[in-house]
């Protein structure tokens, strides 16, 4: 009995002890799958990092001759550079017209599609994070972020001229009550390359700049002072014309040809003047989504002279539109422009039940907010640009959704329930004016979006652009 | 009879030892089997982990203008191809060597039963496949999700296939969640572990291209 117990006894204790070695095993292949993940995430930083330290080099050396020679400044070789327990190294190399994330034909699309006129070679920046973590036998773990980047004219994306509420490159003179605001991120700043001048009742939720003299009377600002002249090209129709039909139709009359053959991209009007309510719809049924005219291409509608709306008249035009006016704009009357043909009042209306002078002052700025946004497609960037050669003239609207890119003045005579418009305004070669009595102009500054912006507006000078982006870690890199 | 007193002895403690030793072997036995479930489960979450980690820090990569318009967009498919799934598409890079196509990777996800827990209550377990290039991997969670967000972090609803899904050029965050339960173990232990990450893939942004400029707007 004793030997049969003794035995089973020690079977028992052996069973167990191969059930707790695997259970043991299983543990540590836990454990180690816990740790190789800790060790990719310092790895990543490590790599993270690198890659921002290789473009800072790069955006210092923008004026520099893009080539091998670059490259080579950026190479960080053995050991790297040590980051929290880990390292990184950059290994850069300069080629023309080429990228290994991308193949030849997606080069040359990403190329041509931006209208990007390249300035020197490609520079391909491979940056590796490590950690010295060893798992399965694998003594450390890597993580690999790769990316080309090329010099580039600066054709792209917005110029500085629509970073601001308002600017102008002659006077600035704000009086009444105006208020400016910004909706998303960042404040309505407004700027002067002339002179600024601010009366005791504007509210401006942002940072005035100027470049010549500053005569300020009201403490409802962010703050006051000196800066920069920024760069302003003036906007010319004929080379908009030019760039949006490829070459095609080139001059005023040949938009006009264009845009009636196309019209779900284009609408042509010689000189435009209404006093009563427009829809401008050409595709009913996708009202909601951008139109289909092809990258970066917004409908575009082209007047060859005068803008006026007036008596309160109400033109609802698709979002992502572009207006050219050859001539000035007028817009008086308690006149409006929107995207969804609704006025702030009529949003207060139909969501509280009355107009929006009879809620109370919080209810009013989050309903009028509620609308602002109500406007937008994708909820932070101006869906509507009007470029101009002339003046543009404000003089009591009702809603106006638009940033205003124009060679001349830029008034506004917001009276009575004042300017309820969502954009910005910029005056290539005049003055901005802005008289608002009564209630003021509201003014809610919103980036325009890239949609809009036009080769017609575009500034000298190089951009660094980054073609392409791609990373990995050890289970690719491993392999 | 002293003999035989001893051997009735001699049985009973033998037997008590052999009991004693029995119990604690299945006590100790059944502690690690769980404890192998449970590391069996984290090993296979950390395993969908790293691939979702990578997939979504890659979208849209070697794409030449993703999302500029609908036509071009990283995110093919969202959408719920049968009743209680749910199917994300989209196109990445999968290798650093080679020809750089981007890939189509696919992930489903079904509800697939449920784990009951010591205490009774219970979780629905959800089955993930993630497909690419004909590879598949199949793994047992007990939460998964993926939502698709806009610029202004407003969600994306997955729409049935053949509805119009041109918002999907809009994505530019992905939210994911994913859990996991032992159903084994006391009621005092920890049951669920859960994993979520917002990941903003850098080639879903329109913007992303420009560095820096020349002449920069003055920042006030």
């Amino acid at each position: 009995m004793g030997q049969y117990s003794l035995l089973a006894v020690v079977g028992a204790f052996l069973l167990s002890a191969v059930v707790i070695f695997n259970a043991s095993n299983s543990a540590d292949n836990a454990e180690e799958k816990v740790w190789e993940h800790q060790y990719h995430v310092i790895a990543r930083d490590a790599a993270s990092t690198g890659m921002s330290a290789a473009t800072r080099q790069l955006g210092a050396k923008l004026n520099d001759a893009w080539n091998g020679g670059l490259a080579d400044q950026l190479d960080i070789d053995d050991p790297g550079v040590d980051y929290d327990g880990g390292r990184y190294w950059v290994a850069a190399s300069a080629a023309s017209n080429t990228c290994s994330l991308l193949t030849p034909a997606n080069f040359s699309a990403a190329v041509s599609q931006n209208g990007l006129v390249l300035d020197g070679q490609v520079i391909e920046v491979r940056v590796t994070g490590d950690y010295d973590g060893e798992v399965a036998g694998d003594p450390e773990q890597s993580h690999q972020i790769v990316a080309c980047f090329v010099k580039a004219d600066w054709s792209l994306f917005s110029p500085p001229a629509f970073n601001f509420g308002f600017i102008s490159d002659d006077e600035f003179r704000f009086n009444g009550g105006a208020d400016i605001q910004a909706l998303v991120d960042g404040n309505g700043h407004v700027h002067s390359n002339g002179n600024l001048k601010l009366g005791p009742q504007v509210d401006i939720d942002g940072v005035a700049t100027y470049v010549g003299t500053a005569d300020v009377k009201t403490s409802d600002i962010v703050e006051v002072r000196g800066g920069e002249n920024i760069p302003m090209t003036p906007f010319e129709a004929d080379t908009f014309a030019d760039d949006y039909t490829s070459g095609v139709q080139v001059t005023a009359a040949g938009l006009s040809t264009y845009c009636a053959a196309n019209p779900l991209l284009c609408r042509y009007n010689a000189g435009f003047t209404s006093s009563s309510n427009v829809t401008i719809d050409p595709t009913p049924g996708i009202a909601a989504d951008r139109y289909p005219s092809g990258p970066n291409k917004p409908y575009v509608w082209v007047i060859d002279g005068d803008f006026t709306l007036s008596g309160g008249a109400h033109i609802k035009v698709p979002q992502y539109t572009t207006i050219v006016v050859t001539g000035n704009i007028s817009i008086s009357g308690q006149s409006a422009v929107t995207t969804n043909g609704e006025t702030l009042d009529a949003y207060c209306l139909r969501v509280a039940g009355k107009t929006c002078n009879k809620l109370s002052t919080v209810q009013q700025e989050e309903r009028t907010e509620q609308w602002v946004v109500s406007q937008l497609f994708d909820g932070q960037h101006s869906p509507l640009a009007w470029y101009g050669e002339q003046d543009v003239t404000i003089n009591g609207t009702s809603a106006l959704v638009g940033n205003f890119y124009v060679n001349g003045d830029v008034e506004l005579d917001g009276g009575g329930q004042g300017n309820n418009t969502i954009g910005s305004f910029a005056s290539t070669q005049g003055d901005v004016t802005a008289n608002g009595g009564g209630g003021g102009g509201n003014f809610w500054f919103l980036e325009v979006a890239d949609e809009n912006v036009i080769d017609g507006v575009k500034l000298p000078g190089k951009q660094i652009v980054r073609l392409a982006l791609a990373e990995w870690t050890d289970p690719v890199l491993d392999n | 009879m002293q003999a035989m007193i001893d051997n009735v002895a001699a049985f009973v403690i033998g037997a008590v030892i052999l009991f004693a030793v029995f119990a604690l072997a299945a006590t100790s036995n059944d502690g690690a089997i769980e404890a192998v479930q449970v590391d069996m489960g984290k090993t296979e979450l950390r395993g969908l982990v790293d691939a979702l980690e990578q997939d979504m820090n890659n979208m849209g990569s070697g794409m030449a203008n993703p999302n500029v318009n609908t036509a071009n967009r990283v995110v093919d498919t969202y959408n719920n191809p049968s009743a209680g799934q749910t199917m994300l598409r989209f196109w990445a890079l999968q290798s650093d060597t080679g020809t750089p196509t981007p890939d189509t990777v696919t992930y489903r996800w079904r509800q697939s039963g449920t784990v009951t827990f010591p205490d009774g209550t219970s979780t629905p377990a959800w089955r993930v496949t993630r497909s690419q290039g004909g590879a598949l991997a199949s793994f047992t969670t007990t939460e998964f999700s993926v939502t698709l967000l806009k610029d202004n972090v407003v969600g994306i609803v997955a729409v049935s296939p053949g509805s119009s899904a041109d918002s999907l050029a809009l994505v530019r965050y992905v939210d994911v969640a994913v859990g996991l339960a032992s159903p084994a173990g006391g009621e005092d232990l920890v049951q669920q572990t859960q994993w979520t990450k917002r990941f903003r893939p850098i080639n879903l942004d329109s913007n992303r291209r420009r560095i820096v400029a020349s002449k920069p707007p003055a920042t006030p």
